[in-house]
């Protein structure tokens, strides 16, 4: 089985952490994996994006055309890359955030509010690991656990403050509807 | 520092998931580089970044320079000190870096200069895909003389080619290249880190025998044994065509018998440098001649063409200088067609026409990008 996942948000969200995360949690549970990270020049709210490949055999070609699913963390994000996800793919959004669907028509929607879970905890910067949670909540693939064991090892000072937006993300997951927009900056976007 | 002491701050042995830089940078450092110089440039800044903390807990040195032109130079002082030493970078740093590479080579000083491919020409894409850098890290600086160049394809072989690129030039006294690109540089990847005692570390040959008698540039083998400035012998270095003892000559002789030297040791070793990977060549029909990220994409292309019925196969290219002759020409002897992919208009396919007499027809992707592994299967297909 081979899973591909991905991320899709803006430079500072921490999408490409997130994509590292969960990499490294498949390869502890002893899959392959790979994952590639990939932003413009402006790094810090530029476009940005991760594809993490995970798979029970040796990973050959480690890139993504058409992922099975989509973690968007941006309007910006799903604009760009809604339109690569496989048909009948999953979609992961934070739902304030993305507000309709560009080019996609997900089989499933599963939203969480990220970016207002982590603001709640006072640091919007562990809205990725928000997304994490409710990720292995909606799609399993690794273990919640050894996910959960994974981010903390990755910041131990943020130990207990990681361990609650992730919880926050597994609990406040949940499937969503989102209406199509077909004319949202489509012109901006581009074929990568 | 007392070596023991030392194996505990090198990345320990065991599973990793790891970026392709940071794993060329551990690499460096388990290799023994003591000196690293360089400039920042997309995409091979992460190696900049980790050597830079590293290198100092190290008890080793690392510096930004200015720009890449004093990059270069600064490591084949530290070199010359005898100290193994690296720089990294990319297409435009490369660039500037030629004239010294040349240098290195007269000079006979070894070390290691990684250049992550991204898009070009010039300032192209920084954080996009190239492998248009084959032709100019053979032919980059003037003048005859011999290099090698590996080319890695993922995360684990940036890392044990890497080792291998310290190891070859200090065995060659040669500057070695590690021609990785954007994907293999950027990417996370599984990387297993062997057993210290398992990994070979190859250390310059020293001269041990009377001052008098030293000759920094010998002719007696292909290799002289390295002397340190500072070591305490008679040594001279300079860019200017050189007697045995190291000083200018116009002589015919002398010009002989160094640039010969310089060609030689690396021609004579060849088949000792050459790195390649075969799959499924036993009876294919049209093989896939490539390197880097586009072996992955070939890879995969391959195996759904055998799927289909068609008998294709994969040489994978490590070693890209001196050129794998010799399994290249094997290949265009079974084979009724070859085909070069590769990330940029036609560079690898140039060496390969040279050996090989079937018709050789290259898959050439848009610079930038990584072709997908449907690009190269329609080239497959449209071969038979």
């Amino acid at each position: 089985m081979r899973w591909e996942i991905r991320w899709a948000g803006f430079g500072g969200q921490g999408v490409i952490r997130a994509g590292e995360i969960l990499g490294r949690a498949a390869i502890k549970q002893g899959f392959d994996a790979s994952m590639r990270p990939m932003y413009g020049p402006e790094k810090t709210g530029g476009w940005s994006r991760a594809d993490v490949v995970i798979s029970d055999e040796p990973i050959i070609f480690p890139l993504i055309v058409h992922p099975d699913i989509i973690v968007a963390m941006s309007q910006d994000g799903m604009n760009r890359d809604g339109r690569s996800l496989k048909k009948g793919g999953l979609l992961l959004v934070d739902d304030e955030i993305v507000k309709g669907l560009v080019e996609c028509n997900p089989s499933k929607i599963y939203g969480v509010r990220a970016t207002s879970i982590a603001d709640s905890l006072g640091r919007r910067i562990v809205a990725n690991i928000v997304m994490l949670g409710a990720f292995v909540k909606a799609f399993g693939i690794v273990d919640p656990d050894i996910l959960l064991e994974t981010i903390i090892e990755t910041f131990p000072k943020a130990a207990e403050l990681n361990r609650k937006a992730f919880k926050l993300g597994m609990e406040n997951v949940r499937e969503v509807a989102l209406k199509h927009i077909t004319s949202a900056r489509l012109a901006e976007s581009r074929e990568v | 520092m007392d070596q023991k002491l030392e194996e505990l701050k090198l990345l320990k042995p065991g599973t990793y998931f790891m970026m392709g830089n940071i794993a060329c940078a551990e690499a460096a450092l388990i290799a023994g580089c003591e000196f690293y110089a360089g400039y920042p440039i997309t995409p091979s800044n992460e190696i900049a970044e980790h050597m830079s903390r590293r290198m100092p807990e190290l008890g080793r040195h690392f510096i930004q320079m200015e720009d890449e032109i004093a990059s270069a130079v600064a490591i084949l002082g530290a070199s010359a000190a005898g100290v193994k030493a690296m720089t990294a970078t990319s297409g435009p740093g490369f660039s500037l870096m030629m004239e010294s590479i040349g240098l290195a080579a007269m000079l006979e000083l070894p070390c290691v200069i990684v250049d992550v491919q991204r898009a070009g020409p010039s300032t192209g894409i920084p954080t996009f895909v190239g492998q248009g850098d084959v032709m100019q890290a053979r032919w980059g600086s003037h003048g005859d003389y011999e290099l090698v160049a590996y080319a890695p394809s993922s995360v684990q072989e940036f890392f044990d080619l890497t080792i291998e690129a310290f190891n070859t030039s200090e065995l060659l006294r040669i500057p070695v290249i590690v021609l990785a690109d954007e994907v293999v540089g950027h990417m996370y990847g599984k990387l297993v880190v062997p057993e210290y005692s398992k990994i070979n570390i190859v250390n310059r040959k020293k001269y041990t025998g009377p001052r008098e008698k030293y000759l920094p540039y010998s002719c007696e083998t292909l290799v002289p044994p390295f002397v340190a400035a500072g070591d305490g012998y008679r040594i001279h270095m300079t860019g200017l065509t050189h007697d045995e003892r190291g000083y200018p000559s116009l002589e015919i002789d002398d010009s002989r018998k160094l640039i010969e030297r310089l060609v030689m040791k690396v021609r004579k070793n060849a088949k000792n440098l050459w790195k390649y990977e075969s799959y499924f060549m036993d009876d294919a029909d049209v093989v896939v001649i490539t390197f880097g990220v586009t072996a992955r994409s070939s890879l995969e292309a391959v195996k759904r063409a055998r799927a289909e019925g068609i008998k294709a196969g994969m040489l994978k290219l490590l070693t890209i200088w001196p050129f794998p002759e010799d399994p290249v020409r094997i290949a265009g002897e079974y084979a009724k067609r070859i085909l070069v992919a590769e990330i940029n208009m036609g560079q690898l396919i140039h060496p390969v026409k040279e050996v090989v007499r079937c018709p050789v027809v290259g898959i050439n992707y848009p610079v930038g990008y990584a072709p997908p592994p449907e690009y190269i299967l329609d080239g497959i297909r449209a071969s038979v």
